[in-house]
């Protein structure tokens, strides 16, 4: 048997008051006065020992009992009395969310989706939550989306839970738990909530450091979806069009297929699926023109997933491979010649060395100005990056082995063959130096690779390092098959054989302008603005959703995209009722997740009830044993006095209520209960603040940032009171700005009464010989006792003033990696901010592990140390919404990195710095306090 | 309880307001029955308790040498051959005080008018049987009290109903200073009436005592009213009296009815007690109770008049 418990028995002691109000009860009795003849008889009455006795005094007295209880009802509110329903309650629950396709599956049984039965659970979930617990809620598709930190505001945590929408993607845990991995780090994390249908790969490579409770949604309905919608080439201007269909498990039905073109149905058919069975329907359309195809699924019988009912695929315009092959590569030219659908340059001795080709094959290292292809051979020259192990020599070298798995080798017999020029791999040197250097080695000799592929391009790349011209290769069988190969795969990449539909998950858009920043419309009619790279495609669009995306550029569409799901375990609605980890093996829980019952709102209810039934009772008493009121001025005093007593439930009230918020507050801000010393504290959310009309404002140049910015320079910060300015600080600060809001900043040291004066601020931030105004915040400072308050002024989630320590403790956590002057520039520019320096090659390798972190500070010499696959990582932390502060000296600009190449470039006695990445357009170095400064970026996009 | 108003005008058909004329006839023809028969000197129409020259028989005795041969029972004498002298009862005038308590606390719910009716029936009966009457009203202690010099006959009945009906004020006179204003004026012995609640912090057996010493007996009828019978009080109230004005804090008064009664009926035992210890009698009766019924009912029934 389980016996209530109470989070906070520190408040016990409040029943010590049941005291004084005994006392007080019959101290200041306020008794109706009875006329009566003589006191005589009633005199003795009371010097009767019996009725003196305490028994007799407390007996039927129903107002004292009344008020007992309600002091008993706030004691045990204020002690937040629950019902633990769980043997081992965490303090960080972690919820997993399944977002995928399939949650958008109707439940067989109850008739509603899987997310609603799910968000359904969450939402009790959060409705027990107790005070010192806190959930982060993490959305799982193909990748995870933290949608909240951890948290115990329930308001910030139903918003979250409301806004989780089904997306058209697979699922997949990975990310997520990684993530969950690395908020681990920060808080201790014991049990991992996971919501889900079971349609999750069968096994996951993770080794689970914490234990998952699986709760697993209820069966579907038959479904019936396309999960494969591809085309290939049937001679000039014909398409074969195939639409693979898939089913559930158990799933007998039929269903017809249109294929539709600009709405219109060009051709039907009809095909039934039996339980595993996938069968495939193929079309034959003539295309003369580039098209947009529609697959749709009717199914005769009822569907649980719609958006699998319908695929997407754009067949380009039918036309010739283009290849440039230099003339005096006649071997090549001449293989090359006899392939179909081909067209190779330079003809008829025109040497057109620019324009967009799909396959470029020479014999420099670099293609001609110009020149673009997709698909590239270098044939007798060794990459630069390889120049260092890797040297052509005179001499024979033939083939040991190569990789016949490689597209570019199928059916290449390569036996036999003999090289004039000899690859020499530097000794001490290894194939896996070669592969770190970000190449494949496809071909092996006898002293070096013969045949690499490029790794991490944006384009195919392969080197065959030695001249064929200069080998027995071009008289073998082997070379127009290697030659046929590569055209394959250059028509592979220019979707000119074969084309399938893209998936959901990221938005594919090729062959557009390169590095042109574009408009991008969702199916939902929501729009994201991207940027393509220099190959011309589109980054970092995701495409969430089933439909046609509309490309666009100065308001006038140019290409149309479109993402499917085409997933068949998405469509089967696979449920596994048990997930493979590493090591072990996670089943599906039998009951439902037990959570610890608050009993304190329920508590405080009572008591507010108590308190109107006394007031009520406290009334009757007076209206029926007073003498009858006639005159007027009777009925002033009674609704004097019960004005008094409404005022005197009013304050009790907001008192009760003020203590409850508090206890559900200060958990969040302050775990080791250092902020209960504050007292009462006002919550304050400026994400809508207002602009105050009537202050005195100073600034003169408005904010108008879009994204979020972290400025670090001159502050004026103007403290008002009943509009009366008392206090002015001018100081180097720092702050972090969600448009022209501020929403992070550090407070300069105050002290004396204002502490407790919910006062209000006017913030200017100065730069660049400008005053920016950021505008006006209610604010109430937390404490006296430190130096300086990082106050976080505005957020969804409770925004409560805390002490610079427990902010940066759990909010924000500055790392800093191996250079010195920069761990001390952080601290400088955070006060009292404890630096954990980290060598930079212990920075993690996974972008998760950046998760806990908001801000990370890198430094000069750590940025130029830093290799490739860190920088990629960062990138890739970066690009998933993480925040880098870079602190830069000069000689650091030719450090070639994606995303700041373009950071550094100074104007005048300023930066200006437009990014690719971000929004640079602020970089403000505070005059004489930091020479190197700091870059502001919202790297969000 | 009567709706009598004691201070309206008289119509013409009534003598006085506080008694019906069918009640008034009545008690005309009944008379005060005292305990100890306590008279005076003077020749009435009462019976002394000792022996006298009467019409009233009362025994014989031995004839002893000296005595009045006019006393001697000759009809015995010849029947049995011995003499006995005949004993006759005295008849002696018998005061009649009636002390009416007029105080605050008799303010309440028509507790002195039924004291003014009581008062005028028992001043009937003495006037109507040629006691000497004489009234005492009590209330005010700073000041003294209004009284009705002795009177007897029928003619001083309207007299007697013209002080009764007048209009009579509070005051926090006790039951010991009332008694000692009236022993300071009354001379004679009889019987002493005293119409009150009794309810007073003074010294009731000193009272008591005071009117046996002074030859009384004490009639003692205490008037009580319904609030005092069986208050309906609950949960916490200040009790104020009416005659000090002092105060008491009540909890749970509700609770409290139990001993309040308690107290009550030992207070009433208390005063029976203490008259009857005093060859006196009382009477308890609520203010509520119609007027005939504690005259001819209660008092008849308990012997206070034949």
């Amino acid at each position: 048997m389980s016996w209530p418990g109470f989070l906070s028995w520190q408040y016990a002691w409040l029943a010590l008051l049941a005291v004084p109000l005994i006392v007080f009860y019959f101290l200041k009795l306020r008794r109706p006065k009875v006329r009566i003849p003589s006191l005589m008889l009633w005199a003795q009455v009371i010097h009767d020992q019996r009725v003196n006795s305490p028994f007799q005094r407390f007996k039927r007295n129903l107002l004292l009992l009344l008020q007992l209880l309600l002091l008993m009802a706030l004691v045990l509110a204020a002690m937040q009395l629950f019902w633990p329903l769980q043997e081992e309650r965490g303090r960080y629950l972690t919820v997993l969310i399944d977002t995928s396709a399939s949650m958008a599956a109707r439940d067989s049984v109850s008739g509603r989706t899987r997310i609603e039965l799910a968000k359904q659970s969450i939402g009790k979930l959060i409705d027990d939550l107790m005070a010192d617990q806190k959930i982060s809620l993490i959305a799982v598709t193909s990748t995870a989306q933290r949608l909240t930190d951890f948290t115990d505001n329930k308001r910030a945590l139903r918003d979250a839970l409301t806004q989780v929408r089904v997306q058209d993607v697979p699922s997949s845990l990975d990310d997520a738990l990684r993530m969950t991995q690395a908020m681990s780090r920060s808080v201790r994390i014991d049990s991992v909530l996971l919501y889900t249908d079971g349609n999750l790969p069968e096994r996951v490579d993770f080794e689970l450091p914490f234990e998952v409770n699986y709760q697993q949604m209820g069966k579907a309905e038959p479904n019936l979806g396309i999960t494969a919608f591809t085309a290939r080439r049937a001679g000039a201007k014909a398409w074969q069009v195939f639409v693979g269909i898939d089913a559930s498990a158990g799933t007998v039905s039929g269903a017809k297929v249109q294929l539709r073109q600009e709405g219109k149905v060009i051709a039907e058919d009809y095909t039934s699926v039996k339980g595993d069975a996938s069968p495939r329907v193929m079309f034959t359309i003539d295309a003369e023109s580039a098209i947009n195809l529609e697959a749709a699924l009717i199914p005769d019988g009822t569907d649980a997933l719609d958006s699998d009912n319908v695929a997407y695929l754009q067949l380009p315009l039918p036309r010739p491979l283009r290849i440039y092959c230099p003339p005096e590569m006649e071997a090549f030219r001449h293989a090359l010649g006899q392939l179909p659908d081909v067209e190779v340059h330079p003809s008829d001795g025109v040497n057109d060395t620019s324009g967009k080709y799909d396959l470029w094959i020479g014999n420099t290292q670099f293609p001609p100005d110009g020149l673009v292809a997709p698909v590239r051979l270098v044939v007798g020259v060794v990459p630069p990056p390889l120049e260092k192990i890797i040297q052509l020599t005179e001499g024979s070298a033939e083939v040991i082995d190569w990789h016949r798995s490689s597209p570019l080798l199928q059916y290449v017999q390569l036996t036999d063959v003999i090289t004039t020029d000899q690859v020499v791999q530097a000794a001490g040197t290894a194939d896996t130096d070669v592969e770190q250097l970000g190449f494949e080695i496809l071909v092996h000799g006898r002293t070096g690779p013969l045949l690499v592929r490029e790794v991490g391009q944006t384009y195919h790349a392969f080197h065959l390092l030695f001249h064929p011209e200069r080998s027995t290769l071009v008289y073998r069988v082997g070379f127009p098959i290697l030659v046929k190969n590569l055209v394959r795969a250059a028509q592979q990449t220019a979707s000119l054989s074969e084309i399938g539909a893209s998936q959901t998950g990221v938005l594919a858009c090729h062959g557009l302008e390169p590095t042109t920043s574009y408009r991008v419309e969702l199916p939902g009619g929501t729009a994201a603005s991207a940027v393509t790279g220099s190959d011309g495609r589109l980054l970092g669009v995701a495409a969430p959703v089933v439909g046609a995306y509309t490309v666009s550029r100065n308001g006038e569409q140019v290409r149309t995209a479109s993402a499917s799901l085409l997933s068949a375990m998405e469509t089967q609605l696979v449920a596994r009722e048990e997930l493979l980890f590493r090591e072990t093996a996670v089943t599906a829980a039998v009951d439902t997740v037990a959570q610890d019952r608050p009993f304190w709102t329920k508590f405080a209810w009572c008591a507010f009830a108590l308190l109107l039934l006394e007031w009520l009772y406290f009334h009757r008493r007076v209206d029926r044993a007073t003498e009858a009121p006639s005159s007027r001025s009777s009925t002033r005093r009674t609704v004097k006095q019960t004005a008094v007593k409404m005022t005197g439930i009013f304050l009790a009230v907001l008192l009760a209520n003020g203590l409850a918020g508090r206890i559900a507050i200060a958990n969040d801000v302050a775990p080791d209960g250092k902020m209960e010393r504050h007292g009462l504290r006002a919550e304050y959310d400026l994400t809508g603040s207002r602009q105050r009309e009537d202050a005195p404002l100073l600034a003169t140049w408005k904010v108008n940032w879009e994204k979020e910015y972290l400025l670090q320079g001159n502050f004026r910060i103007e403290f008002f009171k009943d509009r009366i300015k008392y206090q002015v600080y001018e100081s180097d600060q720092y702050a972090l700005t969600q448009g022209d809001r501020v929403v992070r900043m550090l407070l300069p040291a105050t002290s004396g009464p204002q502490f407790w004066i919910r006062h209000w601020m006017h913030v200017v931030f100065v730069g660049n010989d400008r005053e920016y105004d950021l505008g006006d915040f209610d604010v109430a400072l937390p404490s006296d006792r430190h130096k300086c308050g990082l106050c976080r002024i505005a957020s969804s989630a409770n925004t409560i003033g805390a002490s610079i320590e427990d902010e940066i403790a759990r909010q924000m956590r500055f790392e800093s990696f191996l250079e010195q002057d920069t761990t001390r520039q952080a601290a400088s520019w955070i006060p009292n901010t404890v630096v954990t320096p980290w060598e930079f090659q212990d920075m993690p390798l996974s972008p998760f592990y950046y998760t806990p972190f908001d801000i990370v500070f890198l430094g000069s010499a750590a940025f130029r140390s830093a290799s490739a696959k860190q920088v990629d990582i960062l990138d890739q932390w970066v690009q998933a919404g993480g925040r880098l502060c870079l602190c830069l000296h000069d000689f650091c600009r030719s450090i070639r990195t994606p995303w700041r190449v373009n950071c550094w470039r100074q104007q005048g006695p300023n930066w200006s710095l437009p990014s690719k990445v971000g929004h640079f357009h602020l970089r403000i170095p505070p005059p004489g306090l930091h020479a190197e400064g700091s870059v502001a970026s919202d790297l969000l996009s | 309880m009567s709706t009598v108003n004691a201070t309206a005008p008289r119509t013409r058909r009534e003598m006085t307001r506080l008694l019906e004329n069918e009640a008034l006839a009545r008690l005309s023809r009944m008379r005060l029955q005292p305990v100890r028969r306590r008279t005076n000197r003077t020749h009435g129409e009462h019976l002394a308790g000792k022996g006298g020259v009467s019409t009233e028989f009362a025994d014989y005795r031995d004839y002893v040498p000296g005595d009045d041969t006019r006393f001697v029972d000759w009809n015995i004498f010849f029947r049995l051959q011995r003499p006995y002298v005949k004993l006759f009862r005295l008849e002696e005038v018998m005061h009649v005080v009636i002390v009416i308590d007029s105080s605050s606390s008799m303010q309440f719910e028509d507790k002195l008018l039924r004291a003014q009716q009581l008062a005028a029936a028992f001043g009937v009966m003495g006037v109507m049987g040629m006691e000497r009457v004489s009234i005492y009203v009590c209330g005010d202690s700073s000041s003294g009290s209004t009284s009705l010099s002795p009177c007897a006959g029928r003619v001083s009945m309207r007299r007697m109903f013209d002080f009764l009906e007048q209009e009579q004020s509070g005051g926090d006179c006790s039951f010991d200073q009332a008694i000692d204003k009236v022993l300071a004026r009354h001379t004679g012995r009889g019987i002493a009436v005293l119409l009150s609640d009794f309810l007073t912090f003074g010294n009731i057996q000193r009272g008591f005592n005071m009117l046996y010493s002074a030859g009384l007996e004490a009639f003692a009828v205490q008037i009580l009213g319904p609030s005092e019978i069986s208050p309906e009080l609950d949960g916490d109230v200040r009790l104020v009296d009416s005659e000090s004005g002092a105060s008491l804090d009540i909890s749970s008064a509700g609770d409290l009815m139990g001993f309040y009664q308690e107290q009550r009926r030992a207070y009433e035992s208390q005063l029976a007690a203490a008259c009857r210890q005093r060859n006196g009698r009382f009477l308890s009766i609520g203010s509520h109770v119609p007027l005939r019924e504690v005259l001819f009912d209660q008092l008849l029934r308990q012997g206070w008049m034949r």
